[in-house]
């Protein structure tokens, strides 16, 4: 090919059909712009939903380094801190473990941390500084809470510990703290390093020798990405001269951050398909306004695009043409979207993460991706969206182009058999067939709006807040220990059981009604089943959870089961409330052998009961039995409570919840608590946002639309200029060429709501009535008022903008405007 | 009997220096029935005096009279409304509205003034213009002498006392400019209409009863007329 430098010209052309064109090239960056908020705030929350994730698995595996090494000594992290495979390392230099009877319940650990090994830790301080003397530290806030400091820096505490077997007291300044999280099994106060030089001084660590973890470090890495961390870690040991195998003399402990250990983790198909759709919506979306307003642009000046190529301009560069013109409005409109979008992302993702599977707390993300993504998509968008009219414009052939009157060249249509087209509104109707397929993208445009935001109205109404809240608490409190309620962390040991102390401050409340115990064997239980011992589940109720049961077989009497005779076996149930009915393995009346530390029991099954969470300890298995809290407690050594369960007097309600969320804080921030209340919250908090998410969502689409419709009848007046000068002339006054003109916009308005009505109905019957009633919540009810409410508006946007548009643009006389003819 | 008059008839386009003078003081009298064209060179200023007499455009100072009747006194409403009852207006470039067929460009102003159509009359002019095979087709499908003799049909539906016409044949071959002169003509004759027309051919001119030449925005004397 021979290459010609016709750039120059080609650029000049590019720059002057921009600028005859500011009114296109306004309404087209705003449209990108908002193409590209929808894309960033997509990607925003998306990601920062992943983050979120990331950093809460993280903070439950302890850290975000990608790996650790273990018990060194200070030669050995000198010889292994420079291979070259390492991004990052963190030094951490343990002392001990604080011997203080406060941490009794709670390990606390004294370590130094370098400031890598902190910020990998979370452990940077929110507030005050890293110690530097000696006699400084820093702590989290659960630390300083059990030690009884306030959160204060300059605070005074004591902590003792050992150091080779000789018990040590001293005394230290708290120059930082950071938010501690009460669920967390130990505490860590950070010492300096001048601390470790004067204490530690003379200490050879050697762990595998004595066990003695004080003056080992801890090397925490971060290579390059998170790929391959095993053989990473693996690489850094054996190169730098060690040994992987245990037994060897050289060898050295490591391990992987399980955070880390599927590499896509948090990108799971739910997520994606999500994204995907959200994706394509917005790609949907930016096509049919950028598309239209380059396909009106284009034909508009198909005049000039002829002349180019009479003058011998190639289709090629036509199409350059109009690609460089995208290209710079594109230029303008990303990077207003990128700046927008990401501020409301990041507005919108705490309300997303809240109502979220991964909960915790929001971390927003500024991964590169983010905008890289958006950038790409919007530029993806815009040019799907000119190619067509640039082909438009690279194919008009010069002699059609100069006879082009606006109405479509490929209209087949040479006969018209009406007689009375020149009653207005049958006009408009003809007017709006000039360009069908710039009308039919407008009323999509709108309709998808109306559509999107109809649906949302739909799921949102459809959640079930009687469900949603049955679902979790069945009593009015559900109270215990934090770990009870945290899935992660989960009820094992005896410290989760709940205090004695919170469930005598809730029973002296004022309003309490009633309230009960729900003990859990925590210890290894069997039941026998078809002669093979089955792990089982008891739980041993006292008389107010006994009474909460719900009794889905046989009979229950409640005085006849205090006997002790009798035990009842739990089932449990689809998310929808449907029981297994197949998982029950004992008919009523049948006697079954139960074995637990203190020897073999014998019981009658009297009746079956729905399992859930309130009587449950939420780690499911597959025997589940319910005994009297007094036969339990006989029968099991150590019997844990799990939780307490209460009911109070409707008007003390809000008063008990105030005082058990602010006694769950202040006095004792390991208990938690689960009320309806908390969860008719829960569920308003999950609503809200789907209505702000998703009224946002389709506020943007909807204004997307209407800046299409504005574009629509701006570029159809401008075009129309001279006819409506002609029309004018043979006798049109002005009230009916605005009649004329609101006409036209009307049918626009009516198509979208025949359109919108036809859809969204439908869409809400089958799409949400079929797929999203599946949530357990979910009961479908046909919404409608959301699409009624938007009609009126609609219909008044559709009289005022015609009126706006036409007398903005409509300032030149007929004579001016008929002039401009020739 | 005089159905337009102009007097002292003055447009003046921007201010001193630099002021264009369009139209001078024009004085002109035409009588009902007669075939008057206006002579002139581009830029002598005739275009915006048929653009004044039809009302579309306001002179700076001067009256026309319409049917005894000061139009400039109207306002712009009542001034459209006189115009579509009492003139019909023939363009160069047809302005036909390209979604409407023939019929309905035809009795678009009749519609617009919100009439019953002279079913009875229509019919004649579309006979007299040769379009009763050309009803039901769009602009677009038609030839240049074909939408010119539409936008004739159009400028007699309402029966106007006068038709105004900007160089009806400007973008018509010489024969069809003939046609189409005759036909002017003749429906003028047929439906005693006063016809001003706009043309800066003289042997289109030799057509008319009377000629005026205009220029530099005044009226040249003494040319035959």
């Amino acid at each position: 090919m021979i290459k010609v430098a016709n750039h120059k010209v080609i650029n000049r052309l590019v720059f002057k059909s921009f600028k005859a064109n500011r009114t296109r090239n306004w309404i087209a960056i705003i449209a990108i712009a908002l193409t590209t908020i929808l894309f960033t705030t997509l990607f925003t929350i998306s990601y920062g939903l992943v983050n979120t994730f990331q950093t809460e698995t993280m903070r439950q595996s302890g850290g975000g380094a990608h790996a650790s090494l273990k018990y060194l000594s200070e030669e050995q992290y000198q010889k292994l801190k420079n291979h070259p495979l390492i991004k990052d390392i963190g030094r951490t230099i343990f002392v001990n473990m604080a011997d203080n009877k406060e941490f009794l319940k709670r390990h606390t650990e004294i370590a130094y941390a370098d400031s890598v090994a902190m910020k990998l830790g979370f452990n940077t301080p929110t507030t005050g500084e890293i110690p530097i003397e000696p006699n400084e530290i820093i702590a989290d806030t659960v630390t300083l809470d059990l030690l009884g400091v306030p959160h204060k820096i300059e605070e005074k505490v004591t902590l003792e510990y050992s150091i080779k077997g000789e018990k040590r007291s001293r005394d230290f300044v708290v120059t930082g703290f950071y938010e501690g999280d009460p669920t967390f099994a130990a505490g860590l106060v950070f010492v300096s390093r001048s601390f470790i030089d004067a204490e530690l001084a003379n200490i050879e660590p050697n762990y595998y020798k004595n066990f003695d973890l004080t003056g080992t470090i801890r090397a925490d890495i971060m290579f390059r990405n998170s790929l391959n961390i095993e053989q990473n870690i693996q690489k850094v040991i054996t190169d730098s001269g060690y040994s992987l195998i245990e037994s060897d003399a050289n060898y050295i402990a490591y391990g992987v951050n399980w955070a880390y250990m599927s590499t896509n983790f948090g990108w799971d198909a739910q997520t994606i398909i999500s994204f995907m759709i959200g994706a394509i919506l917005i790609i949907l979306t930016g096509y049919l306004i950028i598309y239209n307003i380059f396909q009106i642009s284009v034909i508009k000046d198909i005049r000039f695009y002829g002349l180019l190529k009479t003058i011998g301009t190639t289709p090629k560069q036509i199409k350059r043409i109009i690609s460089r013109q995208a290209f710079i409005l594109s230029i303008i409109g990303i990077p207003l979207g990128i700046i927008i979008g990401y501020v409301l992302g990041n507005t919108l993702l705490p309300l997303v993460v809240n109502i979220s599977s991964y909960g915790g707390k929001t971390s927003a993300s500024a991964s590169p991706m983010i905008f890289i993504g958006s950038i790409v998509f919007s530029l993806i968008t815009v040019y799907i969206s000119c190619r067509k009219p640039g082909k438009i414009a690279a194919s008009v052939s010069p002699v059609e182009a100069v006879r082009f009157s606006g109405v479509s060249l490929r209209t087949k249509r040479i006969m018209k058999k009406s007689t009375d087209g020149g009653k207005l509104y049958k006009m408009a109707l003809s007017n709006l067939g000039r360009n069908r397929k710039r009308t039919i993208i407008v009323v999509i445009s709108m309709s998808l709006s109306l559509i999107l935001l109809n649906s949302i109205f739909t799921i949102s109404k459809g959640l079930d807040m009687d469900k949603f809240v049955s679902n979790f608490v069945k009593t009015d409190f559900l109270i215990g220990h934090a770990n009870y309620f945290n899935t992660l962390n989960g009820f094992r040991f005896e410290e989760d059981a709940i205090s004695e102390s919170f469930i005598k401050e809730v029973s002296a409340k004022e309003g309490f009604k009633d309230g009960g115990r729900l003990y859990y064997n925590i210890h290894e239980g069997t039941i026998l089943d078809n002669n093979k011992e089955e792990l089982l589940q008891l739980f041993g109720l006292e008389d107010f959870p006994l009474n909460q049961l719900e009794i889905v077989e046989g009979e229950f009497h409640i005085a006849k089961f205090k006997s002790g005779k009798y035990i009842i076996e739990g089932l449990s149930d689809d998310d929808n409330g449907n029981i297994y009915w197949n998982k029950s393995h004992y008919d009523i009346g049948e006697k079954v052998k139960i074995t637990t530390e203190s020897g073999v029991h014998e019981y009658e099954v009297m009746a079956k009961t729905r399992m859930g969470l309130n009587n449950h300890v939420r780690s499911w298995g597959d025997y589940g039995f319910y005994l009297p809290a007094k036969e339990f407690t006989s029968i099991v050594l150590n019997p844990t409570v799990m939780s307490y369960q209460f009911n109070v007097e409707e008007i003390y309600l809000s008063d008990m919840n105030a005082f058990v969320k602010s006694y769950t804080e202040n006095v004792e921030p390991a208990m938690d608590y689960e009320s309806k209340d908390l969860f008719v919250g829960e569920f308003k908090k999950m609503q809200n946002t789907l209505l702000t998410v998703g009224g946002v969502l389709s506020l943007i689409i909807g204004l997307i639309g209407i800046l299409n419709f504005i574009n629509s009848i701006l570029t159809s007046i401008i075009a129309r200029r001279q006819e409506f000068a002609m029309l004018q002339s043979i006798g049109m006054t002005d009230k009916q060429l605005n009649k004329l003109l609101i006409f036209e916009s009307l049918f626009y308005a009516l198509a979208t709501i025949v359109i919108s009505l036809t859809f969204g109905v439908l869409f809400s019957y089958f799409i949400i009535n079929g797929i999203v009633s599946n949530l357990w919540f979910f009961s479908y009810s046909f919404v409608i008022s959301p699409l009624l409410l938007s009609y009126p508006v609609l219909l008044i946007v559709s009289v005022i903008i015609p009126f706006v548009v036409y007398h903005g643009v409509n300032k030149h006389t007929i004579v001016e405007r008929l002039r401009e003819l020739d | 009997m005089i159905i337009l008059e102009t007097r002292n008839l003055t447009k003046l386009y921007g201010r001193e220096p630099n002021m264009v003078k369009a139209l001078n003081g024009i004085n002109l009298t035409i009588h009902n029935g007669e075939f008057v064209a206006v002579v002139g060179t581009s830029g002598s200023g005739k275009s915006t005096l048929l653009h004044m007499l039809g009302g579309l455009d306001r002179p700076t100072s001067g009256h026309v009279i319409v049917n005894g009747k000061e139009i400039f006194g109207l306002k712009d409403n009542e001034l459209t409304i006189f115009r579509r009852r009492n003139i019909g207006f023939i363009f160069q470039s047809y302005n036909l509205v390209p979604v409407l067929n023939v019929y309905e460009n035809i009795t678009l102003p009749i519609e617009l003034d919100g009439n019953n159509i002279d079913k009875a009359y229509v019919d004649t002019i579309i006979e007299v213009l040769g379009l009763e095979s050309k009803l039901t087709n769009l602009p677009s499908q038609l030839s240049g002498g074909q939408q010119q003799r539409v936008a004739i049909a159009r400028a007699l539906a309402t029966k106007p006392a006068i038709i105004l016409a900007d160089e009806p044949t400007g973008n018509l071959d010489s024969k069809t400019s003939q046609d189409v002169l005759g036909l002017i003509k003749v429906t003028s004759q047929q439906f005693n209409q006063t016809i001003v027309m706009i043309t800066h051919n003289e042997e289109i001119a030799q057509l008319a009863d009377r000629s005026i030449h205009i220029e530099d925005g005044e009226i040249v004397v003494g040319v035959k007329g």
